[in-house]
């Protein structure tokens, strides 16, 4: 039996090969978002002032926040970085709680920037290496779906032959699962974008700086995804899943391991303006011109079932896998800030629209075509336009060289319809201090929090009606400390 | 990739057009910048409120070094007698002070004292028309007397402006 179990399942991935059914894509709306959403930098006094930068940008962070700030450095500055960031995840499924974890350590900065002398106005060139996004983050769940689906069930109806090479299903393709399944799994993501900016900034006129980045970028994402289904409650102990294969008595386990690898390069521009009010405030806007990424994936997926008798089929994983390319292309961000200068204290804000609905796949090689489209056009139905707002004060002591920080900013949720409770919320705070007259170091600190949901499999639409499924409600975490080192001369 | 740099060369385009190029860049030809050409007053840090932060910010690094040696022309013309000047005088005729000397427009030269000490001459001293001066008063000009004298009047025995912090004493070692 087990021999024609094989011929039908060759027989059906050659079939599968020729009508390209049975792909199990990974490419939707959240990697496009992965990549879209904007990174939180990687300047510490900026991180301490709530990223609320783009109207002061006097340092290395101009080659994030607003180019034109490079042109208020007048002194040859070399900067250095680190940053340290966690990840937390409590998660709720199914009424159990989880909490899980990831952490990262990175160089996240080295730069230079050399202005040029001048009779009159400023000339700075700058180039950096620096890390803008981290990709780090951690999701486990464990829980009891005592409803009538199950992961296994959504693969079989939905065409992939995964239940099928693992015994799940009988030859003619039905399964006796019907939910009442523990699931339970772990997600760990790693990576980061990596960015060599190339920056000019010149003053135009009196006050008024413009300035340049030319972005280029490589970076890796990684997602290692373990998923299991078991029958906790005995409930498939007496029921062959395959009546005519006995090995299939007794089902215990699904287990399902999926890995996601992303080799990123790509490129792109952001203007800067600035312009200084007598010497009291500066007011800021940016254009980020659309980032195009393209992504070398690597999708890799395992898989096996367990049976009480020993029975422990796999899945062979070169059907399953696959190697494919294309690119993502990111949204305009427009941004506009200000500062004002009150004696020893700064305070700033600034608000960047980001119009999600532009995020798209384009120039796809190994993705059907109607695949691409109907991702696209999911991202217009689902997504929106955005504000990203920012507020930071700092306040300097004088005498003894030292900053203090203060900071908040907030990313509202892409996704159309979302409550506040899922905007991306960061508290900041942060120190500088001044020591020799030309060296400085900063340390930022900040937290955020939000709410987030995954699905691992569904949701149905029933009469018109969505049905949730299987739900991860998550509270998210996210603590990250920058530590720069600055030297001008 | 066009497309964007052509939007960003608009805006640029655009932005420096409306308000023209104020930025002057130094070059080696132009005087080296000073705190005069920078300034430090036009800064968003003060140093009222901002401390050591003020010179952080606000000091270019180009103020902080010594200035590059510079090329100056007219002291090369002087130096080297190749200015057009000095080629007219030589050759105005071929002869030597046959054309009226240049008005030398020179500080005077110092208090000379004390007032007895002797010289032994100098090959300078032609342009000196002031009596035997032994009391150690000012040397008030040098300018005043008859310039199309001769090698002659090098043998008056003024000597004292040689020998104590003149011009030619201290300026050609």
């Amino acid at each position: 039996m087990k021999s024609s179990h094989s011929f039908y399942s060759t027989l059906i991935l050659i079939l599968a090969v020729i009508f390209s059914g049975f792909t199990v894509y990974a490419q939707n709306a959240t990697d496009a978002l992965r990549l879209g959403e904007p990174g939180l930098g990687y300047d510490a006094r900026a991180l301490g002032m709530g990223n609320s930068y783009i109207g002061l940008s006097d340092g290395a962070g101009a080659g994030f926040f607003n180019p034109a700030g490079w042109a208020l450095i007048k002194s040859i500055e070399f900067t250095g970085g680190l940053s340290y960031n966690n990840y937390n995840n409590n998660t709720t499924f199914f009424g159990n709680n989880s909490n899980y974890s990831s952490s990262a350590t990175r160089l996240n900065d080295l730069s230079i920037a050399l202005p040029f002398p001048t009779l009159r106005g400023s000339m700075v060139f700058a180039v950096s290496y620096h890390t803008n996004k981290d990709f780090t983050g951690a999701l486990k769940f464990d829980g009891y779906n005592s409803g009538t689906t199950s992961y296994i069930q959504d693969l079989n109806n939905n065409g992939s032959y995964i239940p099928y090479d693992l015994y799940l299903t009988d030859t003619s393709f039905n399964t006796a699962i019907n939910g009442g399944l523990n699931q339970s799994g772990s997600i760990l993501q790693s990576g980061a974008i990596h960015n060599w900016t190339f920056s000019g900034a010149i003053e135009a006129s009196k006050n008024l700086f413009i300035g340049l980045n030319l972005n280029f970028i490589s970076g890796s994402y990684n997602n290692n995804n373990n998923y299991y289904e078991d029958d906790t409650h005995g409930i498939y102990a007496n029921t062959p899943l395959d009546p005519g294969n006995p090995n299939t008595l007794g089902f215990q386990t699904f287990y399902l391991n999926r890995v996601l690898n992303w080799d990123l390069s790509g490129w792109d521009l952001k203007f800067g303006l600035l312009y200084q009010i007598l010497n009291k405030a500066r007011v800021g806007f940016t254009v980020q011109f659309p980032k195009t990424y393209t992504v070398k994936e690597s999708y890799t997926v395992n898989g096996n079932s367990q049976f009480a008798n020993g029975f422990n089929p796999s899945l062979n994983s070169s059907y399953y896998s696959d190697k494919v390319k294309y690119d993502i292309v990111t949204p305009y961000e427009l941004g506009g800030g200000f500062s004002y200068n009150i004696q020893s204290l700064i305070l700033s804000a600034q608000a960047t629209l980001i119009d999600y609905t532009q995020l798209k796949f384009d120039n796809a090689n190994g993705l059907g075509t109607d695949y691409v489209n109907q991702q696209n056009q999911y991202i217009k139905d689902h997504l929106s336009s955005v504000f990203n707002y920012n507020i930071g004060a700092e306040y300097t002591f004088p005498l003894i060289g030292l900053r203090v920080r203060a900071g908040y900013f907030v990313q509202p949720s892409p996704y159309q319809g979302d409550p506040f409770s899922f905007a991306k919320k960061y508290v900041t705070a942060g120190i500088g201090y001044l020591t020799a007259d030309n060296v400085a170091f900063d340390l930022a600190y900040a937290h955020g929090s939000w709410d987030t949901y995954g699905d691992n499999y569904g949701p149905y639409t029933v009469n018109n009606k969505v049905v949730v499924v299987s739900r991860t409600n998550q509270t998210i975490k996210d603590d990250r400390i920058i530590l720069s080192i600055t030297y001008r001369f | 990739m066009k497309k964007y740099l052509i939007e960003i060369l608009l805006i640029s385009l655009i932005t420096v057009g409306l308000t023209g190029c104020y930025t002057m860049l130094w070059t080696p030809d132009q005087n080296y910048p000073t705190e005069n050409t920078n300034n430090q007053e036009d800064t968003f840090y003060p140093a009222e409120y901002y401390g050591d932060y003020s010179s952080y910010y606000a000091t270019p690094w180009w103020l902080t070094i010594a200035p590059p040696y510079q090329y100056n022309s007219n002291q090369q013309d002087n130096k080297n007698g190749r200015s057009q000047s000095t080629t007219l005088i030589r050759n105005s005729n071929g002869e030597r002070g046959s054309v009226p000397r240049t008005v030398l427009d020179a500080p005077p030269p110092a208090r000379v004292e004390p007032a007895n000490t002797t010289s032994s001459g100098s090959n300078n001293s032609n342009n000196s028309n002031s009596s035997n001066n032994s009391n150690g008063s000012r040397v008030e000009s040098t300018n005043s007397g008859n310039n199309s004298a001769s090698r002659s009047g090098n043998s008056n025995n003024n000597s004292l402006r040689n020998n104590n912090g003149s011009r030619n004493t201290n300026g050609r070692r």
